[in-house]
């Protein structure tokens, strides 16, 4: 019983980890990451505060 | 020599700050060029807040990132920063602030400054629990809502997060600022705005534990919510535990651990951990192996 305690205690970490995995490839497959990457490679005027 | 700086820097956990900032921010020749990092590396998110405007930044701020592409036009979900987001969330939770973030670091340095005579440290600012509310709504409104939907006539939205209130863009804005004259020209009144922000929580950081983290971090606030689900989580042995009381004496955050070890404030610095004197705080591993493991002593459900 214990054991499968521990084992339903790990079992919504482990099923958001691979939920999130999921999104990030998706996220990799619809091009997101060249917008994160346009935005951090161009100095962030907002970031630092000259708007 | 050695053992005096890594007690000066916090000891461990100091040394592992230390050597997470460094990693992070390691372009060195952008802080004396007044420049940024562009390589590819600035599209993977780190899992602390740093900003990408740092001259050192190496990667990328998670919730910058978030709010770029939210108010990117046409963009109404970020599956690649909100699934990295998840992915730190759930494998460590809060953990993320106390032991990887370079923002907490500057903060837990601060609170190191000895303060004068006569003046004392505080453990919680009056109103503690009604400011602890302004990191869910800064997420909410300035993080989510506005970069979604106060768009331009194009339809791009902008980081109200970054734009008002990050203190750690702020600082690197500073960095960038002094090696880089033609953006000293162009400083203005929200430049100001943005200093007077970054000024009170430095003051406030010698006095308070982590006031940023507490009352204004929108990362934070989404890491707490994973603190009860994490891979790594805290739980007390109700076997062993007593309710002394020791680990909320011990706690910067005033956290009574022995009802909630997996408050959506705790930082996970390990301090109610080793201040244990009956070892009643599980973490890691032993939370989902031992038998008497409970994520509230008083036997609430978990």
């Amino acid at each position: 019983m214990n054991k499968s305690r521990g084992i339903s205690k790990l079992l919504v970490p482990i099923l958001l980890i691979v939920t999130a995995l999921v999104a990030i490839a998706i996220g990799i497959a619809t091009g997101e990451v060249f917008t994160v990457l346009q935005k951090a490679t161009l100095i962030c005027l907002e970031c630092i505060g000259l708007g | 020599m050695a053992r005096s700086f890594t007690r000066f820097i916090g000891g461990t956990r100091g040394m592992v700050q230390l050597g997470t900032a460094l990693v992070s921010n390691a372009y060195v020749k952008g802080f004396f060029e007044g420049t940024i990092y562009k390589g590819d590396t600035k599209a993977i998110c780190v899992p602390g807040l740093n900003c990408y405007a740092c001259p050192g930044a190496l990667g990328s701020c998670p919730i910058g990132s978030l709010q770029a592409v939210l108010g990117s036009r046409g963009n109404y979900f970020s599956w690649y920063v909100g699934g990295l987001i998840v992915a730190f969330g759930a494998f460590l939770g809060r953990f993320t602030c106390g032991w990887l973030c370079p923002f907490g670091f500057f903060q837990d340095l601060l609170y190191r400054i000895p303060i004068p005579k006569g003046m004392r440290k505080l453990r919680k600012l009056p109103g503690e629990r009604y400011l602890a509310m302004i990191r869910h709504m800064l997420l909410v409104v300035m993080v989510i809502l506005l970069p979604l939907f106060a768009v331009d006539f194009i339809g791009q939205g902008s980081p109200w997060f970054c734009t008002w209130v990050c203190p750690s863009g702020t600082l690197s804005g500073l960095l960038l600022l002094a090696g880089n004259e033609s953006l000293r020209e162009v400083v203005g009144w929200l430049f100001a705005w943005k200093n007077l922000i970054l000024i009170v929580t430095v003051v406030l950081s010698i006095f308070v534990y982590r006031p940023f983290c507490r009352y204004l971090c929108p990362l934070g606030a989404i890491y707490g919510y994973f603190n009860p689900i994490a891979l790594y989580r805290f739980s007390i042995d109700k076997e062993k535990c007593t309710r002394c009381g020791v680990c909320q004496r011990v706690c910067k955050l005033d956290i009574d651990v022995f009802d909630h070890p997996n408050s959506s404030a705790c930082i996970r610095c390990g301090d109610c951990i080793k201040a244990c004197p009956h070892d009643a705080i599980l973490h890691g591993a032993q939370v989902f192996t031992n038998p008497s493991a409970s994520q509230n002593a008083s036997g609430c459900p978990q």
